[in-house]
């Protein structure tokens, strides 16, 4: 044994977002930027979304994920900083505890065949220094979001497309 | 490839065939719900002294425990039993796990939970025979069994398949 094989995705800088006890991997190209969440519009919060955030004059939707990665419905108070994500294009601004920039790049795992749902934003995995990441990215995100908002008021799914 | 094993003893070999047959090397893994399956000797690569650390990934199967770090590999572990829809055992949740590392097609790695370390055995043609009720439905995992002395039918498994695509809602449709 005596090569890994399995199927990888170049290496790329990566970006972390902090939830209670998962750390989920973006592409750092794919964060546009960052703002605090005293920045943030929780008077349009509905069930499908937090809060709204204004980037470069557009008001984007603005979620966030518990332990288990499901959405939120009300924004737990030690969640500090909103990732607007969307390379050029902001689309979608995801809520999280905190975020960092990994030191070097990350080479990512393609998700075993075994682990793939339909229901996942997981993409991949990746080793950073012993740690196993959970990887994303923004097209998997908002095809996630758009399928569960089908089930719901479908509030969400129209401001990502507005957007 | 042989088997490393390091601070658990693997069970002595038995041999279940008579003598004149030729016989295939594997391993009996015991898994949750009280079942033995079996894979071939070659495809179990590595049985862990201790339980390694695996961690749980959201928002995957749930027969599919999480993750672990082999050799700067990472590998998927599977719970066998969870993925039957076998019944649980109280002995399900007593017992100290072990775990197996196993090969796939194209050089990829597997882990299995299991209740118990490996047994090895040489099993002969002769004792092939059906698969037994409890797995009826599910022949695309375990395309053919055998019979063991001791106990009873034991599906052999087919290790791409269990850690291929999930089949679980396939087949329940």
């Amino acid at each position: 044994m005596n090569s890994q094989v399995t199927p990888e995705i170049g290496g790329q800088q990566m970006a972390v977002m902090n939830f209670p006890g998962v750390r989920l991997a973006v592409p750092l190209v794919e964060v546009h930027s960052l703002v605090s969440v005293f920045d943030l519009d929780e008077s349009a919060a509905n069930t499908s979304m937090l809060a709204q955030v204004e980037v470069d004059g557009q008001l984007l939707p603005a979620i966030g994920f518990d332990a288990e990665l499901c959405t939120l419905s009300a924004l737990p108070d030690d969640y500090r900083v909103c990732a607007n994500l969307g390379s050029g294009n902001p689309m979608l601004g995801i809520i999280c505890q905190s975020i960092d920039t990994l030191k070097q790049s990350i080479r990512e795992q393609v998700l075993p065949e075994c682990m793939l749902t339909k229901a996942s934003f997981i993409k991949g995995l990746a080793l950073n220094d012993g740690e196993v990441l959970l990887c994303t990215n923004l097209s998997a995100l908002v095809e996630y979001i758009s399928a569960a908002d089908k089930l719901g008021d479908g509030f969400l799914s129209a401001s990502l497309e507005l957007s | 490839m042989a088997v490393q094993v390091q601070g658990k003893q693997v069970v002595a070999s038995v041999d279940i065939s008579t003598s004149a047959e030729d016989t295939s090397p594997a391993w009996l893994l015991d898994i949750s719900g009280g079942l033995t399956v079996a894979v071939a000797a070659q495809d179990v690569i590595y049985v862990f002294p201790q339980v390694p650390q695996v961690v749980p990934v959201p928002q995957t199967p749930d027969h599919v425990t999480g993750v672990l770090v082999w050799q700067q590999r990472l590998v998927p572990a599977i719970d066998l039993g969870m993925y039957l829809d076998l019944k649980q055992t109280a002995n399900d949740e007593i017992q100290a796990e072990v775990m197996v590392l196993v090969a796939l097609a194209g050089s990829k790695l597997g882990a299995l939970v299991l209740r118990q370390i490996p047994e090895r055995v040489d099993v002969a043609d002769s004792r092939q025979c059906d698969l037994p009720p409890v797995l009826h439905g599910w022949d695309c995992l375990a395309p053919s069994c055998f019979m063991h002395e001791v106990r009873g039918v034991v599906p052999i498994l087919d290790l791409n398949t269990v850690f291929g695509r999930n089949l679980k809602t396939e087949i329940k449709d």
